[in-house]
């Protein structure tokens, strides 16, 4: 987040560049739109021409034209605020990329930000060509086009999704809040609920499962217990009021609130009602959970209550000694969030934070608690609380109950350590 | 309305109600049927017992050694992900 601007100069109009050059000076990127800069690299980097009492460069001529952009992108000061994608993979066409949760604010994610999981790279799909097969224990066997799912009654929902390995339970654990948990977003959804579709095709006695399967070259497969389906699951084509992208699915999704997120198949190509799950890859070999005695819990669908505090976090640095307001994120697989409670004493004291409201079921919380930082040495953690009761463990707590061969489902409590000079690093690492 | 054209109108209700197929008519009468063929080709799922599975026959040793010559060179010897 803190790359020199100039090195988007490139990406600039041209006007806007016409600009940067006069100017000349590299002024920082995302670290000033922070707050969390030093006051000495600020200063240092910054020219006075464009300060009290000179008017700014870009008073002086018009800014660019209407239609220099026909999607909108980002200020290319805030360049620096992308995905956080793995250095180094030996290949990246099953792999993931993270969202940069100390970036941003409120709950929503933005579309381009949202995280990124794919098991057979991103399929380019021509929606004209995508069919959606509806078949197995069903009166009568249903295939839809994209304008058929469009017909239906549409819904609006907030929803987190979140993957379940996020993160492991193994050291290294990660330096800042996307490498530990940025397998995790959060955007308004629009499709229809599945229950509707599934009733137009009549499901028979005896159907318990939904086996949903994606278009992409793994043909990912999960199978859905049909009380979620008949619950609150959707079929989706919209994201934040566009449609979807191609990295969530585009054009059709399946999206089962507070589940895991591998479950959420995209591309969604068929739906194959059956008596018992498939017992698929993604079910056996991966998705299930190893426990110290050589079990593994299958089916752990849920994603329990967690929460991570996003500023001050790993990798920022807090300065001034004085006021500064903690806030982060809480979310559960089960509801509501209820309660978030904020440490700064290393977990000896809790204090209750504001939740921004409305808190809404299985989507992102964010929470705020003002704090004034004495300029000593702090560890500061968040732990959720939500509506079923259930209270966010510490690491230790988990790895006493799961020990680390499991490799999902790790919603431990994460503290950030704050040195005197006021670097943030992850307190367990 | 006399009685006994009400009964005959009732008769007529009771009548076509029973016209109806078995199966209720679709909610919103969106999508078409899927034809036996166009299942079978999409049809691609496995249960555990095997069923479905494509012709053919294969070991877990024959597996490992395509696996080491095919995908260990991405996915890795010991774990793929």
């Amino acid at each position: 987040m803190t790359e020199p601007a100039d090195m988007a100069e490139d990406l600039l109009p041209v006007a806007s560049r016409r600009r940067f050059l006069r100017r000349g000076g590299a002024l920082m990127g995302g670290a000033v739109a922070s707050g969390l800069a030093g006051s000495e690299a600020l200063a240092a980097t910054e020219t006075s021409e464009n300060l009290p009492p000179n008017v700014p460069e870009w008073m002086k001529t018009p800014g660019d034209p209407m239609g220099s952009q026909l999607y909108g992108t980002p200020s290319p000061f805030e360049k620096g605020v992308v995905k956080n994608i793995p250095k180094n993979l030996s290949q990246y066409l099953s792999a993931s990329g993270r969202t940069p949760l100390q970036d941003l604010d409120g709950i929503i994610t933005p579309n381009g930000l949202f995280y990124e999981r794919h098991h057979g790279g991103v399929p380019t799909i021509d929606p004209a060509q995508h069919r959606l097969m509806l078949h197995g224990l069903v009166d009568k066997p249903l295939i839809f086009t994209m304008d058929d799912i469009r017909r239906f009654p549409s819904q609006t929902r907030i929803h987190f999704l979140e993957c379940s390995g996020n993160p492991t339970y193994k050291k290294p654990f990660g330096k800042t809040a996307s490498d530990l948990v940025g397998l995790l977003s959060c955007a308004e959804w629009t499709g229809v609920s599945l229950k509707l579709v599934l009733q137009e095709a009549g499901l028979q006695t005896g159907a318990k499962w939904v086996v949903a399967e994606g278009a992409d070259s793994a043909a990912l497969t999960r199978s859905i217990p049909i009380e979620k389906c008949l619950d609150d699951a959707m079929l989706v084509y919209s994201q934040n009021g566009e449609r979807l992208r191609p990295q969530q699915g585009y054009p059709l999704r399946l999206l089962l609130p507070g589940f895991e997120g591998n479950m959420n198949v995209k591309w969604l190509r068929r739906l194959h009602v059956v008596a018992e799950p498939a017992y698929s890859r993604e079910e056996t070999s991966k998705y299930t959970d190893l426990m110290p005695d050589g079990s593994a819990r299958e089916f752990t669908l849920y994603m329990e209550a967690k929460s991570i505090i996003t500023r001050p976090s790993g990798g920022q640095r807090l300065s001034p000694p004085g006021f500064h307001e903690i806030s982060g994120i809480a979310w559960s697989g089960h509801g509501k969030v209820s309660r978030v409670d904020v440490s700064v004493d290393d977990g000896k004291s809790w204090q209750e934070a504001q939740l921004q409201q409305p808190v809404l079921t299985r989507a992102l919380t964010r929470f705020r608690l003002p704090w004034h930082w004495d300029g000593q040495p702090a560890v500061i953690q968040s732990r959720a609380i939500d509506e079923t009761g259930y209270v966010q463990p510490t690491l230790a707590e988990l790895l006493a109950v799961r020990g680390d061969n499991s490799f999902y489902h790790n919603n431990a409590i994460w503290p950030w350590r704050i040195a005197a000079d006021g670097e943030v690093t992850n307190a367990n690492a | 309305m006399p009685m006994r054209e009400f009964r005959v109108a009732l008769f007529a209700i009771v009548a076509l109600a029973c016209a109806v197929p078995a199966h209720a008519q679709s909610p919103y009468g969106i999508g078409r049927a899927a034809a036996p063929a166009e299942i079978a080709g999409w049809n691609i799922d496995v249960d555990r017992y095997g069923n479905n599975l494509p012709p053919g026959s294969g070991t877990v040793n024959h597996g490992r050694d395509v696996f080491d010559q095919q995908c260990a060179a991405c996915h890795g010897a010991s774990r793929c992900h």
